[in-house]
């Protein structure tokens, strides 16, 4: 998933849903560059053979498989402006 | 289908006793016999000459005349070997210049098929030598032919007889019921002629019952012939009239082979290969010798690839017919029970249409079946070919009215593009879309351009903030505004079409 926020405030604008992102994706954008950024979690295969996000912080880790399953539940977060990382709005 | 190389020299180094000559660096894995183009220089005594399929105990050698030239075919084992002999070394070439595949099977030892009336016209059957083939077109061998010799599709009204050399090959067609009708003169009691048939073929040859007139009519160098029929890739060719030892020639319309010496007396069979237009070239030395085409070879469909069976590649049976055609990949898929749920196909044709994958529906033919409802998947019609999907957020309140989300797609062009917005859980509803409360209405809509994607929400002001979440699809379609179309073929054009 590619997903684009926000630069000053961290809220999620929009996403690219998948789990492998070349350059057809990597070329596209929502909102304007000068104030949004994105985050990119491509997928990739692990020791045992199965697929899974290609992020090391286990919250994160997990927060993505259910994003993987549930797209649209990417706007119950926001990003982190120090941080970068996806955290759940209240 | 006969497919022709460029003429190689297979001359063996050693005379006086039958030799094995491998070939398989001229022609592909999968050959079942080659063509030979027979050639004596002349000037040395000794000019018997000798072809069989590797591993036969036939033992056929007889002599030609110096400077005569003709055309034979025979098989060769499965690593493209053949047996040669020749009489001398000085004056015989054996050259060969194409071959079959699995269109044309040869007998390991030919069959005597000698007529026993001579001097007269008589039918030869071969549906005793076939088995279970049916063949199209006969394969022989003569021997001693210079009594007088002709051959002809049976039920052809033509009447060419004549002397031919000592030694020859011919081919013709055959009818439905695998008959032919060959003249042979009697040479009794100075010598014993001989019909051998070495082979047939069952497909990639058509056949003129009344054989073609192509003759040329002037001397001194090569000319054109009458092109051949549409697809032919060449011809096999009868050379009747003249003198004995008058000089021909037969070869593909602009090469440089120059093969231009005597007939075998005034009858022979050429298997010549045509150019692209389909034309051979002739060369006489005497108007009264003519040329008459028996027929001539057209491409054949290679075998189906059943992929569960096989490890075939296309590439392979491109490779082996050496020119790019019909070639047809067959697959079925299977459920978990190991019942066929599909079927499929990739056809592959340098013709425009006749290419493409399919897949039908269970006990749908794929092959054959033309109605557009039986299949799964048929690319000649036109699919959506996905690029990307995400999704947006709107968001509105009491002071933002309107408001707009731009996505950079990237493509350079004007996608197709659909959208949906979440207007409740779990409902999805299409854009454009309105909708209405108890104080206010909204409504979403966007619009495409090469650059972007731009979602536009309104409103006539919420009481509170509402995020519009749109699920947008964006598939790799380009869609054309601009252009006008021919009515009359559907093709792109830049005139206009009044109505």
């Amino acid at each position: 998933m590619i997903i684009f926020y926000e630069k000053d405030t961290g809220k999620i604008r929009g996403t690219i849903e998948g789990r492998i992102h070349g350059d057809a994706h990597l070329n596209q954008w929502v909102g304007g560059r000068e104030k949004v950024n994105r985050i990119v979690v491509n997928w990739i295969k692990n020791d045992a053979g199965s697929y899974e996000p290609d992020i090391k912080d286990e919250d994160q880790h997990n927060i993505f498989i259910k994003l993987d399953k549930n797209p649209i539940s990417v706007y119950d977060y926001s990003i982190g402006l120090v941080s970068g990382k996806l955290f759940k709005k209240y | 289908m006969a497919t022709f190389i460029t003429p190689t020299d297979i001359t063996p180094g050693t005379s006086g006793s039958w030799q094995t000559v491998d070939i398989s660096a001229y022609i592909p894995d999968g050959a079942t016999g080659v063509i030979l183009h027979i050639y004596d220089v002349g000037g040395t005594a000794g000019r018997d000459i000798g072809w069989r399929k590797y591993g036969s105990s036939d033992d056929r050698t007889n002599d030609i005349g110096g400077g005569e030239h003709f055309w034979a075919a025979i098989g060769c084992s499965n690593d493209r070997k053949v047996d040669l002999y020749i009489g001398n070394t000085t004056s015989p070439q054996i050259w060969v210049v194409g071959y079959f595949g699995s269109e044309a099977s040869f007998f390991t030892n030919a069959v005597d098929k000698t007529p026993e009336t001579l001097d007269s016209w008589q039918t030869i059957d071969i549906s005793s030598d076939t088995g279970t083939d049916t063949a199209t077109a006969a394969i022989f061998e003569g021997i001693e032919t210079g009594w007088g010799f002709g051959i002809k599709k049976y039920g052809s009204t033509d009447d060419r007889t004549g002397p031919s050399g000592g030694h020859i090959g011919a081919m013709v067609g055959l009818d439905g019921s695998e008959r032919c009708s060959a003249y042979l003169g009697d040479a009794t009691p100075y010598q014993t002629v001989k019909l051998w048939l070495v082979g047939y073929m069952t497909a990639g040859f058509t056949s003129n019952t009344t054989a073609t007139d192509v003759s040329i009519s002037s001397t001194g160098t090569w000319y054109d012939m009458a092109a051949l029929p549409s697809g032919a890739l060449g011809g096999v060719i009868e050379v009747s009239g003249g003198n004995s030892g008058d000089a021909y020639g037969l070869r593909k319309n602009g090469t440089s082979e120059n093969i231009y010496d005597e007939n075998p007396n005034t009858h022979v069979i050429g298997i010549v290969e045509a150019d692209t237009n389909r034309v051979i070239e002739g060369r006489i030395a005497n108007t009264d010798t003519d040329f008459f085409v028996l027929g001539y070879f057209t491409p054949t469909a290679p075998p189906e690839i059943d992929v569960y069976d096989s490890t075939a590649a296309i590439e392979d049976v491109i490779a082996t017919t050496g020119v790019l055609q019909t070639v047809t990949a067959k697959a079925h898929i299977l459920n978990t029970a190991q019942t066929v749920v599909a079927r499929g196909y990739i056809g592959i044709e340098p013709t425009e249409y006749a290419y493409g994958i399919k897949i039908t529906k269970p006990t749908y033919d794929v092959l054959t079946d033309t109605d557009s409802s039986h299949y799964i998947f048929d690319s000649r019609y036109g699919t959506l070919k996905y690029h990307a999907t995400g999704t947006v957020t709107l968001t509105l309140d009491s002071s933002v009215v309107s408001n707009r989300e731009q996505v950079a797609h990237s493509l350079g062009y004007i996608p197709y593009v659909e959208a949906y917005v979440e207007d409740g859980p779990g409902r999805w509803s299409y854009l454009p879309y309105w909708g209405y409360g108890a104080s206010t209405m909204w409504h979403l809509i966007f619009s495409v351009d090469s650059t972007n994607i731009n979602f536009y929400a309104e409103s006539g002001s919420f009481l509170e903030e509402v995020n519009f979440i749109v699920k947008y699809f964006i598939f790799k379609n380009e869609l054309t505004f601009d252009q006008t179309i021919n009515v009359s073929d559907g093709t792109s054009a830049t005139d206009s079409v009044t109505i």
